[in-house]
């Protein structure tokens, strides 16, 4: 006879929104579980070894600031880091860490140990049941059964997962697992899409066997903030180590070519949706095939690792035909395969049944986060584990629910995607997918991130942190509006300044800040060291950008509360089907979400605009 | 401008004067059934749809008129409702008659100018552009603007501009593309891609301009005279219209107002105007119809400048600055030499010199000539005439002179992102996607019932 053992929430899936699931759920002192395959280390990183980039370096300082833990592990682990588009302006700029594929799971697992009231269990989940208020989870183990209010499922690509390489296959999520248990034997009533994702990963290269002579070395740079806000001011954990850049050339190209009736993607094997933004290299050859030459970034798996991830040529060719392209490489001509690419194939849940606590809407307790979603990314992962964990907690203490605005945050903007609109293919974010770009950036997360924090409830160190950044912040910034500044005071003197214009009267910092365009934060620097103050780097570079956007971002404002207004108008879509004008694909797309809002519609992926035009006269 | 959704019913065909027959519409009642009644046939039968009905007209056992009719069943009908054609006699009385009968016995209402259109609108029969349309093909005056409204009507507009919303989403993606991915696809691809869709956007957007570039009303298109006191403008509308329209006298200011009177050339029609002369004014009303002159300069389509060689012209060439003529006319023929260097650098391209008071059988050939030319030239560049979209078009120009800018002096691309969503808002304005209200208000309030 089985004995049960009881939790208040059970997170399914050690992947990187499990890991921030039961994190935050542990930080309310709540009997949390987290199940997970033997077999897998907990938060690894079977494909790329890096943590952030565009628009996901935004999404880890987020949970940084929301008290996540996934900036910790990278910094912990981080051996590279770069500022993606440093060229283009504040607002874009993010941030990217290569991790040590290693001890980025170790450092999971000593987090998750600090907690006594997490327990980690290693077993493989039968089935799951639902008894009035609880579920029910048997796993493979004779002695115990566990039962949870609530339940979290971040099982990623497990679900009826089947992998692909030439015309091997095998059922599974990943290369190194078994697979999971199909979703709809689990439950039944979850929708899924009709359709299934595909994702892939590239093969690993030893690392002795590559010639880097031949390529181009990338440092890293060590301007760089680290992400957590405990490491802010201090050196990189561990070495750091450079990525190196080659590329494809017309043998590669011709060689995947040729091939193409043993490309699973591309002879019928596999029939599943996969990234247009993140397509495999057959992708690249048969869409694209006048371009000869694709970027591809060397990246070392880890410090004593002796792998290197080839970034940019995922593959499910056969092993053979894999080798040979590889070696037409510069740099690769000796390469010496590890482990071969594969396509995963799996079961995605159809989102829009999810509310934006990420709780499902006919069944209470019952929350989805991660690839299982549809979403693409360890970073994606981690935002809505975090979300469903902590919306867990809240509403097994009766507290308000956390839901973040898409004006404020890349988590926000992506629940909102997920939750409203059906996805096609996996989504992953960008910074185009947000109306509000020039606030949600990397430097002023803290700011952001604030007031959620506050609805934790939770007073713990990273909230004093939070309330000391946000004084400093706020004296900072009355400080440049406030002190006002002749053309004969001593700031005028140094060299960035002595170039600006006479005036009579006197002008606020803020003005003399704006008027500098360029490296905004020495400018500020260079006033704070004339008065005599110092503040930290953040707090200044924070300040300093705010100051630089204040004007468009009041503008866009304006802007978008026009355009918010029209979104909030109620449209009919039953009528919009009834008309003649709108095309065929448009109202199947409409009757399947049935949107009540000019603004859902407008969300619907493929509406045209003159559907628009059509349903914003109605 | 708010609707309610009840039946209703306006003649069509024009009110007003006794004609042989007149078309009554009604529109938005629920079903054929109820107005049967009303039709005593010969043969008696279903009423199918599109077909024409031969009928007494009767309210109860009194007939009223013998009428045609035809039901149109929604939402197969101009308005999307259903619909009824009643061909009745036209005297006005007997269509008043009608109206109210159907008003009392089953609740019709009369519409509001433009409304059959509205509800077409409304239930998507046409697009906002293709009721613009309607407004210009039922108001149109000449060729050309009946031939825009049909080319609104068909949507062909629409096309054009929808194909200036395609251009914006890619270079908007292109922005979006040097954002997320400069890293996959190379710095110097992605920032060639950027000013290769802004300059192909900046095209499209320029030559749509050109088509708004000039203010000329093609509704009714006019002749302006325009010309000192005295230089023989009335003289001159008198001779072209061969009436005596305008009070002719040598006393200097005369004619104290503009006088318009159509004229009709190679079949389209045209207002000719006689504007007051223009002298330091001494009375308010004169220097009102000085005021009114001048505005007719800017919207007029054919610009007439009299000149008079034998007066002092110099004070009135310098108020008129550099406004450009279509033709200068020198009104009297002798000594025509030594005037031409004083106006020919400031004045058109083309003069023609005329004694006024003698015959002068060219005359009316050249000008008209000139006329017509400067017609098919216009019709060639295919000018956008509806009001809303003309504003709209110019709005997007500056819009896009403001983000061109922008593009090339600012490096931060979510500054020049910022910009570029202003411009596109401008765009989807013109293509409708804003809410129409108040557009709709501007529109059925100045035009009157449809098709």
């Amino acid at each position: 006879m089985k004995k049960t053992k009881d939790f208040d929430i059970l997170v399914i899936g050690g992947g990187h929104a499990g890991l921030e699931a039961c994190s935050i759920a542990g930080e309310f002192s709540l009997k949390t579980a987290l199940i997970t395959l033997p077999s897998v280390p907990i938060a690894s990183a079977p494909c790329n070894p890096c943590i952030g980039g565009v628009g996901k370096g935004q999404v880890v300082r987020e949970l940084d600031a929301l008290g996540g833990v996934i900036g910790k592990l990278a910094d912990l682990s981080g051996i590279q880091y770069r500022t993606l588009n440093e060229s283009k302006g504040y607002a874009v700029h993010s941030t990217r860490v290569q991790i040590d594929k290693k001890l980025y799971p170790e450092e999971a697992e000593k987090h998750l140990s600090h907690y006594p009231n997490i327990d980690v269990i290693r077993e493989k989940v039968i089935s799951i049941e639902r008894d009035e208020s609880f579920f029910i989870i048997k796993s493979e183990n004779q002695n115990w059964f566990y039962r949870t209010k609530k339940l979290i499922l971040t099982v990623g690509t497990f679900l009826r997962g089947k992998i692909h390489r030439g015309s091997e296959q095998k059922e599974g999520g990943r290369i190194d697992t078994e697979a999971s248990l199909s979703i709809l034997e689990l439950f039944k009533g979850i929708k899924v899409l009709n359709h299934r994702f595909k994702t892939g990963t590239p093969a690993r290269i030893y690392r002795k066997s590559v010639d880097f002579s031949q390529t181009k070395e990338q440092k890293s740079d060590p301007g760089v903030l680290n992400f957590h806000w405990e490491f802010m001011e201090k050196p990189r954990a561990i070495e750091q180590v450079s990525c190196y850049i080659t590329e494809t050339n017309s043998e590669t190209i011709e060689i995947i070519y040729a091939n193409r009736d043993k490309s699973p993607m591309y002879n019928g094997q596999i029939n599943a949706v996969g990234a247009r933004y993140c397509p495999s290299i057959e992708d690249k050859v048969f869409r694209y095939p006048e371009k000869k030459t694709h970027h591809i970034f060397l990246e070392p798996e880890g410090l004593d690792s002796d792998t290197i991830y080839p970034s940019g040529i995922s593959s499910s060719l056969p092993r053979e035909i894999q080798e040979n392209f590889l070696k037409t490489i510069k740099g690769l001509e000796k390469a010496e395969v590890e482990s071969y690419g594969y396509a995963v194939e799996y079961d995605v849940i159809d989102t829009t049944s999810l509310s934006y606590t990420l709780e499902h809407k006919e069944i209470p307790g019952l929350y989805f986060a991660g690839q299982v979603n549809g979403t693409s990314g360890y970073e994606e992962a981690a935002g809505q584990g975090f979300i469903a964990g902590a919306n867990a907690a809240l509403s097994l203490l009766n507290k308000s629910p956390l839901i973040l605005s898409r004006d404020d945050s890349y988590i926000g903007v992506m629940i909102e995607d997920l939750v409203t609109t059906e996805r096609d293919e996996p989504y992953r974010l960008f910074t185009a997918r947000s109306e509000n770009r020039l606030y949600i950036r990397e430097d002023n997360a803290y700011e952001r991130m604030f007031p959620y924090r506050k609805i934790l409830g939770l007073n713990k160190e990273i909230d004093m942190f939070h309330m000391e950044h946000w004084k400093k912040r706020r004296l900072l910034m009355n400080f440049c509006s406030e002190m006002r500044l002749a053309r004969d005071h001593s700031v005028f003197k140094s060299k960035i300044f002595q170039n600006y214009p006479k005036f009579d009267n006197k002008i606020s910092i803020k003005e003399l800040i704006k008027w500098v365009k360029v490296d905004m934060e020495f400018a500020l620097k260079t006033v704070l060291d004339v008065f005599d103050l110092s503040v930290d780097w953040y707090t200044l570079k924070s300040v300093a950008i705010s100051i630089k956007y204040e004007g468009y971002i009041k503008r866009a404002e304006l802007e978008r509360s026009k355009v918010k207004n029209l979104d909030k108008m109620l449209v009919d879509w039953k009528r919009l089907c009834s008309s003649e004008n709108i095309s065929f694909e448009c109202k199947q797309r409409i009757r399947k979400i049935k949107p009540e809002t000019f603004g859902q519609l407008k969300r619907i992926k493929g509406i045209r605009p003159a559907t628009l035009a059509i349903a914003s006269s109605i | 401008m708010v609707f309610d959704d009840l039946p209703i019913v306006a003649c069509s065909s024009g009110e007003g004067s006794n004609v042989a027959i007149s078309l009554i519409r009604f529109s938005g009642f629920s079903s054929m059934a109820l107005l049967e009644p009303f039709f005593r046939r010969k043969k008696t039968g279903p009423i199918e749809p599109r077909y024409s009905y031969f009928a007494e007209l009767v309210h109860g056992e009194e007939k009223i008129d013998e009428v045609l009719f035809t039901f149109y069943q929604a939402p197969y009908s101009f308005t999307g409702e259903n619909l009824l054609e009643l061909t009745v006699h036209g005297n006005h009385l007997n269509v008043e008659r009608i109206i109210k009968l159907f008003c009392d016995a089953l609740g019709f209402r009369p519409a509001y100018g433009g409304e059959f259109s509205y509800r077409a609108l409304k239930n998507k029969k046409l697009s906002l552009s293709q009721v613009e349309g309607l407004d210009l093909f039922l108001n149109a005056n000449n060729l050309f603007s009946l031939k825009q409204g049909l080319s609104l009507l068909s949507g062909e507009l629409q096309k054009e501009f929808s194909n200036l919303h395609k251009n914006y989403l890619s270079h908007r993606a292109s922005v979006e593309l040097s954002i997320d991915f400069s890293e996959d696809m190379g710095e110097r691809k992605a920032q060639k891609e950027l000013m290769d869709s802004f300059l192909l956007l900046k095209s499209t957007i320029f030559s749509l301009f050109e088509r708004v570039s000039n203010e000329l009303n093609m509704k009714s298109p006019e002749i302006v005279l325009f010309g000192p006191p005295n230089a023989g403008k009335s003289t001159f509308f008198n001779k072209i219209l061969k009436k005596n329209r305008s009070i002719v006298s040598p006393e200097r200011g005369t004619t104290r107002d503009y006088i318009s009177e159509s004229i009709k050339i190679e079949g389209n029609h045209y207002r000719m105007i006689d504007t007051a002369g223009i002298r330091k004014a001494k009375e308010g009303i004169e220097k009102e119809g000085i005021e009114r002159s001048f505005s007719f300069l800017k919207t007029g389509f054919f610009k007439i400048l009299l000149l008079n060689p034998a007066e002092d012209n110099q004070d009135f060439l310098e108020k008129i600055g550099f406004e450009k003529f279509d033709i200068l006319l020198l009104t009297h023929k002798d000594q025509q030499e030594e005037f031409k260097d004083i106006y020919n650098d400031k004045l058109g391209d083309w003069s023609y010199r005329t004694n006024l008071l003698e015959e002068d059988l060219n005359l009316e050939k050249s000008i008209k000539d000139r006329i017509h030319k400067k017609y098919l030239k216009v019709q060639m560049e295919a000018p956008i005439q509806v009001g809303r979209q003309k504003e709209s078009i110019r709005e997007i120009y500056r819009s896009c002179l403001d983000y061109e800018k922008i593009i090339l002096q600012e490096k931060d691309i979510a500054v020049i992102s910022s910009e570029l969503y202003l411009l596109g808002g401008e765009i989807e304005k013109l293509l409708g996607i804003v809410r129409v209200d108040d557009v709709l208000d501007h529109l059925f309030s100045n035009f009157c019932i449809g098709k």
